[in-house]
């Protein structure tokens, strides 16, 4: 299910699936303007996938840090609750990580994440979010 | 600030506005630059004020006095002055409602000055500063430069035909900024209906003002006397004129097309309406018969080079934003042909749009993940986006 659901949105995008692993490998643009990023999608049963932008490399600050990143490197994307095991991929991870690519951009050309809304624009909000990078 | 900045730009159009094209980044930038609402009220109200006190003054004169604004105003291309801390500047004309032998110039410009001081010493003025240059008097308020220019009405040609001073003050010129600005909206008609028709849809009344919707051709200009005024940052005197940009603009338009397709295309096409007439560069006064506004070309040759290194540089300034790729890339292109004012609108009007559209439910993924802020259909394919945060720091 999850993997036709990602086909009808990435064509051509790899899938390989076992019964206790799905892997996804696509290229997304999240709009017009956005660069192209190859993603890799790695979901278990019941458990919230992992997303990883595989190209081009991430850039983080002088610091080392990027907006919203766990310590592996993958995408956080979701608070607890906000994904169900019944929702689709791509309602939910693929364009959560789109979205997260487009403000990525957005915060290499002014330093600021707007993805969090208006009233997180403060130079105290903008500091809490940001996390060591590893590729 | 970004809110504010949102919340008060003149209002546009946007149904239609793909989040992240150039055409809505160059859209929502040129929105920064523009008057706001409360700004255009507030001139309203000053000139109005002025009218009055220019009315009281010349309560002998034959009774139809008049103050009207004129230029960028009228035509609906005002753009900020990048010169003067972004400021607002406002050109209107003062016409006393006398016949021509009975002023002469430099008598017309100081009674014009009298009236001027008297509103600004006003309570209901806000105390501007008072100043003249060659022909005009400039009222100054915090943000807003207003010059009001003397003029008399040209009985001879009738309409909306005017006399001003020249910048010697010893001269009448022939004017008509009034038929200027009706040349200048013909040049756009289909469009500013449509555009009216559209924003009247958007606000659920039956029709709004013209000066509440901006046309491609209005954007354009913007864009372009932007770009020139920090092309020329640093010699300023050698700037194409205004006049000149928004009349080739005009010729050059043909009415179809979204405002980056116009914004690439436009400064090839201006530059093929100037002709050469026995030597000179001509470009004709559409409404003035024998007025050229490239007069001043013939004895500064170099003004016509100036003109044509800057089309030029447009040309390719405005070409470099569609082959870059990344908003990392393309906003500072962006910043360094428009400034900063304008990319941080730019920047800040897409992630509101983005961010506004999840929290309406109302933002979809679709081919290759391409995310679209729809409030109408969508494409077949594409998946309604469910609501989530991001993870770590103060998020929702």
């Amino acid at each position: 299910m999850q993997a036709l659901a990602l086909r009808s949105v990435v064509p051509d995008g790899r899938t390989s699936l076992t019964p206790r692993q799905l892997i996804w490998r696509g290229r997304v643009r999240p709009l017009l303007q956005s660069q192209t990023y190859e993603l890799h999608l790695t979901a278990r049963p019941a458990r919230p996938p992992k997303v990883t932008v595989t190209a081009p490399a991430l850039q983080p600050d002088g610091a080392g840090r990027l907006p919203h990143v766990y310590d592996d490197g993958s995408l956080c994307v979701s608070q607890f609750g906000d994904w169900q095991p019944h929702m689709l991929f791509t309602a939910t991870f693929l364009p959560w990580s789109c979205e997260w690519l487009v403000y990525y951009e957005l915060w290499l050309a002014t330093g600021l994440w707007f993805g969090d809304g208006p009233d997180r624009l403060d130079q105290a909000s903008q500091a809490q979010i940001l996390h060591p990078f590893r590729a | 600030m970004y809110q504010k900045w949102y919340a008060t730009a003149v209002t546009t159009t946007v149904a239609h506005r793909v989040a992240g094209s150039l055409d809505t980044l160059i859209h929502d930038g040129l929105r920064a630059l523009d008057i706001t609402a409360t700004e255009r009220e507030r001139v309203v109200s000053r000139y109005t004020q002025l009218g009055e006190a220019l009315d009281e003054h010349w309560i002998a004169t034959r009774g139809d006095n008049s103050i009207s604004p004129q230029g960028s105003f009228a035509l609906g291309t005002v753009v900020r002055n990048v010169h003067r801390s972004d400021d607002i500047d406002i050109d209107c004309v003062a016409l006393k409602d006398v016949a021509k032998a009975s002023v002469g110039q430099a008598e017309l410009k100081a009674d014009v000055g009298i009236a001027a001081r008297k509103y600004a010493r006003s309570a209901c003025s806000g105390g501007p500063e008072l100043s003249q240059c060659s022909r005009c008097w400039t009222l100054s308020w915090p943000g807003m430069h207003l010059d009001i220019l003397p003029a008399i009405p040209n009985d001879d040609a009738g309409g909306s035909n005017i006399w001003i001073t020249d910048r010697e003050v010893s001269r009448w010129l022939p004017s008509n900024p009034g038929g200027y600005a009706d040349w200048f909206r013909g040049r756009m008609h289909a469009q500013l209906l449509h555009e009216r028709a559209v924003e009247a849809k958007r606000l659920e009344v039956e029709d709004v003002p013209e000066w509440q919707v901006r046309t491609v051709l209005q954007r354009v200009v913007q864009a372009l006397k932007r770009h020139r005024d920090i092309y020329f940052s640093d010699r300023l005197d050698e700037r194409p004129s205004s006049i000149v940009i928004t009349t080739l603009a005009a010729h050059a338009y043909t009415g179809s097309g979204d405002l980056y397709e116009v914004l690439r295309n436009l400064p090839a096409e201006m530059a093929r309406h100037l002709t050469r007439v026995q030597g000179r560069w001509t470009l004709p006064n559409p409404v003035q018969d024998g007025e050229n506004f490239t007069d001043s070309w013939a004895s500064e040759p170099e003004r016509a080079e100036y003109f044509f290194e800057w089309v030029e540089e447009a040309e390719r300034t405005f070409r470099s934003f569609g082959m870059s790729k990344g908003l990392e890339r393309t906003l500072p292109l962006l910043e360094s042909a428009f400034g900063s004012r304008f990319a941080t609108a730019a920047s800040a009007s897409l992630g509101q749009s983005l961010f506004g559209a999840r929290q309406r439910g109302q933002l979809y993924v679709g081919n290759r993940g391409t995310l679209s802020a729809a409030t109408g259909g969508v494409a077949a394919g594409s998946y309604s986006v469910k609501g989530h945060r991001f993870g770590g720091g103060p998020t929702r």
